[in-house]
């Protein structure tokens, strides 16, 4: 609580401060943390499941459909004009593109990138909040409510997954009707990126237990808004932490690949490699 | 202090003035109270974004429309939906949205209007459409329908029938009609193919953005994950022909460069190869078709054949040399087509669309009949009819027959267009010149001219001169500025239709569509406006209409689907039949019937017929004297003659604009964002082209290094000018447009609509209104241009 | 001197009560007037249990507040003498819902499914929302008190179910 400005301020002030920041940050020790992030065990162990998505960019078709349904699930604001000039525009699923080559000798590759949910995630290690955290089952979570704005993170992930709101998220009146009453807007200020449609695992995992069993991967194959969306079923979704998974045989397939691998962030994204025809 | 308050006093906030900033607080919508709190529901539907008609699903909680998505059990799409289809959501709730008929209330143009009931307005439209009639003049009056086919389609056809007006013109001949031509000359059946992509092992996409805009391009996209990884062991190959380096380049196994407005010389050069090495299906063409070897006809005059053509006329170099294509890939891209059977050869009716169109989507749909894939497993299909029960036909009074017996306004079946379907990019010159005779009313359905067609400009002066102009536009587009009265319709989400979406899996198959939401405004689904007008007017009008509604008129209709067996829903009453399509969104048969020949082929042979029997008569008959004829054929610089007419055959492109003055070729596509504009006030597909930072923004796309010889940099503002226009636009630099070409995407354009200014009101404002000379079809790659910095 | 601050400190207290509890009752939901005046303690006497109502309370997020149909599987015909009874049968001969402005409203961050409450976790409804047996006048305000996320996590620890945070916030 060290005033930079010293002498600048009143000792009625300082303590004023001191007494709600404490308070602040008894509040948030006792409500807001979750207690397993205090808890011993090692991060590994405490996964049950991992979810993960496999992207098979053979498939893909660069339509962008995952790109719009997400934005459309997820109530991400519309950037608008002056906005996108300063590309601030989020998209917790994007479109990667890279062109190189000359006329007529030409390559693009077309990449949708979501949030890799990393297990071994930079962007958890910066925050100074505990804003974002991994979840117990492997998906990388920001508390909207927690985040300080800091924007370690957006610097930290090396796939520039997290979107900071430089201002607060509006739509015209009548676009209000669309918002998604599953999904939490968010205000000015706080970074978001993509949960895996998170709210949608809850809810099948509420129809599954409705029906008195267990998550199958056939009820997650194609959850997330992105993979539901995906016309050419480029996006699957499903469970790497079980081995029998379809992403999890995907995972092992000879064209699977992970962004920037080297790094050790070990992404629970996985992409299967583009192949063109052979004779 | 407050925000302590609100952390220790609780979660719930009931009544609070302050917006949660994590739920924001939605408007009122009409139609809450017949939600009760809470309720959730998935309806059942078809998206509208494109006649595709993909099946959707739309989760509506307590009355508002929150998400769509695809739906599992239609054939289209299963389960999938494009970025416009999600962006369904905001076209619905846009705050543009025309919220009631409106009457016009200052000058033409001025966007004054004072709201009017609908009583009043169809009251003063009937009266106004009555008094043509009395007038004995009912052809003066023009329906202009965007929507390629359906139920208001139809309806529209109806009224025009009874009122006694031939002017139904439809969008075609700017958009797909060149293909719908080849397969009405050829085929016999005036509709787009269907492909049965599940069994096809090779595909060579003429310029056909299948990726991004073909016409089914969400069907496509699921067939072709099933091309790449569905079949273990077995790959598609997808080679990509065009001029420009788009995303299905990209992602294609194979893509080549092309020189823009060749690919008839393409595809007869790849015929040459096949019949050169006799690697054609020889039962099928001889079994099949008409028209390959000479003939003779029935008065004994001989008649060259395709053979005779393709062999003397189009050997590999001439092709090569046209195209720009080395002569090693046509011949190897004709070997791997005969190796891979079945093989589909694919046009596209955009990139297609030049003077020589007609012959070009010819010579491509011939390389399908020479591969012997008509009508079989993995080649093409005839998309078929649905089993409808069809309106009682309706009788025309002395008034109506009268109207019927002179020509259309657009000049179709005459010497400005012998070959065509409509004639829509003409009706400027026809309306504005009194020839053949005035309009005196217009009707716009899904129809913006003054954007998506050429010379908008001379279009606002068009709407200007017939005296009663309505529009059924939902929102306020470029048009309608120009309106009497808007009539404005319902969105997608909001009314109940049958769709008859374009063809796409070959067997029937019909969308149902229903009310997502409770209709947010006072709008009007238009086939109600079509029965309330009708009824608004005298006998014989409202005779033919005897529906108590829109919906009622449609129901009638499904009658047709009880009688089939094998349907997705088998029902023997209306009660069960509407529980299904409620449930499904939609139905469909069992599957396509192949290899079904009789009445495959709907031509006068009853055959395939290389050589168009009916070109022939048509041009016999539009120009009964030959010496006619060939000075037409003079003046619009063809230079086939005779027989080659008829049959597939390729000339040079002509591009409106002097190399000199205007030294780049303009090539105009549709993105998969904003298609040809319809929806380009939705900001979730503004915000998506693939280099972000273009978002929001229009750009002319030029090849590095012509920019640098023009001096241009990344998002310089330039002025595009061609013959036709002029428009600002922003450069950016694509390494994957081909030098010596300007790329421009067609659904350009500002929303909300400015009409002021010196810019050309669209993109399609810039091509000059030159068509293909005998069918009619616009020219979309026929214009040159030059930039200008300012 | 230290008179002085004990002073201040007072006031300083007194102060902090006050604006304390003005923002208590700033954020005091306003009562709003239900267009009927039900009567849940009369309703429960009669061996009505609460999901007959809130039909979705076992089996979705939303407990929902009744529709219309639900109302006349008893009140098709006149029953009782309340003059708000009749309009049961206007709203529904108008083929509408009744308009029940909802008091009880999680905000936009929590998700809370009751089906996984009252079902699953076998939660009697007064639990969170007081014992309606006793309400007779019309509810106007929210039942709901001192919801807080500690109260919460704290149940869930006792019951050892997970307190992920993705597990409630959206």
């Amino acid at each position: 609580m060290n005033d930079l400005r010293e002498g600048s301020s009143k000792p009625a002030e300082t303590h004023r401060r001191s007494f709600f920041t404490t308070l602040a940050a008894a509040l948030a020790g006792i409500f807001l943390l979750p207690r397993r992030l205090f808890s011993s065990e090692p991060a590994r162990e405490r996964l049950r499941r991992k979810w993960g998505m496999v992207i098979d960019l053979d498939k893909c078709t660069g339509c962008q459909a995952c790109v719009v349904a997400c934005r459309a699930e997820n109530n991400v604001p519309v950037a608008g004009p002056a906005q996108t000039q300063n590309d601030r525009g989020i998209f917790w699923m994007d479109m990667l593109e890279v062109s190189e080559g000359s006329y007529p000798d030409l390559q693009r590759q077309l990449t949708p990138i979501p949030c890799n949910h990393c297990e071994n995630a930079p962007c958890v290690k910066v925050c100074p909040v505990g804003a974002t955290f991994i979840n117990e089952e492997g998906i990388v979570a920001q508390v909207w409510a927690r985040c300080i704005g800091c924007r370690y993170c957006t610097t930290a992930c090396p796939y520039s997954r997290r979107y900071f709101n430089w201002q607060a998220p509006s739509w015209p009146e009548t676009m209000k009707n669309q918002l998604n009453p599953d999904v939490a807007t968010r205000p000015k200020g706080v970074v978001e990126k993509c949960t895996f449609c998170h709210h949608r695992i809850r809810r099948a995992r509420e129809k599954a237990r409705a029906e008195g069993r267990e998550l199958a991967d056939a009820d997650v194959r194609t959850l997330p808004a992105c993979a539901q969306a995906c016309p050419a079923e480029a996006i699957l979704f499903g469970d790497l932490g079980s081995p029998e998974s379809e992403v999890s045989r995907l995972a092992r397939s000879p064209r699977a690949m992970r962004l920037l691998e080297d790094l050790g962030t070990h992404p629970k994204v996985v992409y299967l490699r583009e192949a063109k025809w052979k004779e | 202090m407050q925000t302590a308050g609100v952390a220790a006093g609780g979660f719930l906030l009931a009544g609070c003035d302050d917006e949660d900033p994590y739920a924001l607080e939605k408007p009122a919508v009409p139609g809450e109270d017949r939600w009760y709190s809470g309720e959730e529901k998935w309806v059942a539907s078809v998206c509208g974004q494109c006649p595709a008609g993909c099946g959707i699903r739309v989760r509506v909680v307590e009355g508002r429309a929150v998400k769509i998505e695809g739906n599992p059990v239609c054939p289209i799409n299963r389960g999938g939906l494009g970025p416009k289809g999600q962006a369904g959501l905001q076209l619905l709730y846009h705050p543009d949205r025309v919220r009631g008929p409106l009457r016009r209330a200052g000058p033409r143009g001025s966007g004054r209007w004072k709201p009017a009931t609908w009583d009043e307005a169809i009251a003063e439209v009937g009266k106004a459409l009555t008094e043509l009639r009395n007038q004995g003049d009912p052809r003066s009056l023009v329906v202009l329908d965007g929507e390629p086919r359906g139920m208001v389609p139809e309806l529209w056809v109806r009224f025009l029938d009874a009122f006694g007006s031939p002017n139904h013109i439809q969008h075609r001949s700017t958009t797909d009609g060149i293909k719908v031509l080849a397969m009405q000359y050829m085929h016999g059946v005036g509709e787009l193919p269907a492909y049965d992509w599940d069994s096809t092992r090779y595909v060579l996409s003429f310029g056909a953005n299948l990726y991004e805009s073909w016409c089914q391009t969400i069907h496509f996209m699921r067939a072709s994950s099933l091309m790449r990884r569905g079949m273990p062991g077995r790959r598609v190959k997808l080679v990509h022909v065009a001029p420009r380096f788009s995303v299905t380049s990209a992602k294609a196994d194979e893509w080549v460069a092309i020189e823009p407005g060749t690919y008839g010389a393409l595809a007869l050069g790849i015929c040459h190869v096949l019949i050169e090495k006799e690697l054609y299906d020889k039962n099928f063409v001889s079994d099949h078709t008409f028209g390959f070897e000479d003939w003779t006809d029935e008065q004994g005059k001989a008649h060259r054949g395709f053979k005779d053509l393709v062999e003397k006329d189009y050997p590999v170099s001439k092709a090569a040399a046209v195209t720009g294509v080395p002569a090693g890939t046509i011949e190897r891209l004709a070997l791997e087509m005969v190796e891979h059977r079945p093989a589909i050869s694919v046009a596209d009716g955009n990139a297609g669309a030049a003077t020589n169109g007609l012959g070009t989507a010819m010579a491509i749909h011939a390389l399908n009949a020479l591969l012997g894939n008509l009508e079989r497993p993995g080649g093409m299909l005839v998309q078929q009819a649905l089993p409808l029960k069809p309106w009682d036909e309706v009788e025309r009074d002395e008034i109506a027959e009268k109207g019927h017996a002179g020509p259309r306004i657009d000049g179709v079946g005459g010497p400005r267009c012998p070959l065509g379907i409509g004639f829509i990019q003409g009706l400027p010159e026809s309306i504005l010149s009194e020839q053949p005779y005035p309009a005196k009313a217009l009707i716009l359905y899904r129809s913006n001219p003054v954007f998506s067609k050429p010379d908008g400009r001379r279009w606002i002066e068009t709407l200007q001169k017939v005296p009663l102009v309505v529009s059924c536009s939902p929102l306020h587009d470029e048009s309608t500025l120009w309106a009497d009265f808007v009539l404005p319709d319902h969105t997608y989400l909001e009314r109940w239709e049958l769709v008859e979406p374009i063809p796409s899996v070959g067997y029937p198959i019909m969308g149902f569509r229903q009310p997502a939401v409770v209709p947010l405004y006072d709008t009007m689904a238009t086939g109600d406006v079509i029965l309330r007008l009708a009824k608004a007017m005298e006998s014989p009008m409202s005779e033919a209409f005897p529906w108590k509604d829109y919906r009622q008129a449609t129901t009638e209709r499904l009658k047709g689907l009880l009688e089939v067996e094998n349907g997705s829903i088998v029902a023997s009453k209306m009660g069960e039949l509407g529980k299904g399509l409620t449930r499904d969104g939609g139905w469909h048969a069992a599957g396509y019937p192949f290899e079904q020949w009789e009445g495959a082929f709907r031509t006068p042979s009853g055959k395939f017929e290389f050589y168009s029997q009916a070109i022939a008569g048509k041009l016999a008959e539009v120009f009964p004297d030959a010496a006619v004829l060939e000075a037409h054929l003079a003046k619009a610089g063809i230079t086939s003659r005779g027989d080659d007419l008829c049959l597939p055959h390729w000339e040079s492109p002509r591009f409106a604009g002097d190399a000199a003055e205007y030294p780049f070729i303009l090539i105009v596509y549709r993105g998969i964002n904003h298609a040809e504009g319809g929806v380009r006030h939705l900001p979730w597909l503004k915000e998506v082209p693939l280099d972000r930072r273009k978002a929001w923004k229009d750009c002319v796309e030029i090849h590095p290094d012509d920019a640098r010889s023009e001096g241009l940099r990344e998002d310089d503002l330039v002025c595009v000018e061609s013959p036709a226009g002029q428009r600002s636009l922003s450069v950016h630099l694509n390494p994957g447009v081909r030098p010596g070409s300007l790329a421009v995407a067609l659904g350009h354009g500002i929303w909300p609509p400015r009409p002021e200014g010196k810019d050309s009101p669209s993109v399609m404002s810039l091509l000059a209104n030159a068509s293909e000379p005998l069918a009619g079809v616009l020219a979309l790659q026929g214009t040159r241009a030059r930039v200008r910095k300012v | 001197m230290k008179k002085w601050l004990v002073k201040l400190g007072l006031l300083a207290l007194a102060g902090a009560l006050g604006a304390a509890w003005g923002s208590f009752s700033f954020f005091r939901p306003k009562p709003v007037t239900q267009p009927i005046a039900f009567n849940h303690k009369k309703h429960l006497a009669e061996d009505i249990s609460c999901k007959d109502c809130h039909q979705h309370v076992e089996e979705g997020v939303h407990a929902t507040l009744p529709a219309v149909k639900a109302c006349l599987l008893c009140h098709e015909e006149a029953k009782g003498s309340h003059p708000d009874e009749p309009k049961v049968r206007d709203y529904a001969k108008e083929n509408r819902e009744i308009p029940w402005i909802q008091v009880n409203r999680m905000v936009g961050h929590v998700y809370f499914s009751h089906s996984a409450h009252v079902k699953y976790a076998e939660m009697d409804c007064k639990e969170c929302h007081g014992d309606m047996k006793e309400k007779e006048e019309a509810v106007t305000v929210s039942q709901v008190e001192h919801l807080t996320m500690g109260r919460c996590m704290a149940c869930h620890e006792e019951k050892g179910v997970s307190n992920d945070c993705l597990g409630c916030h959206k």
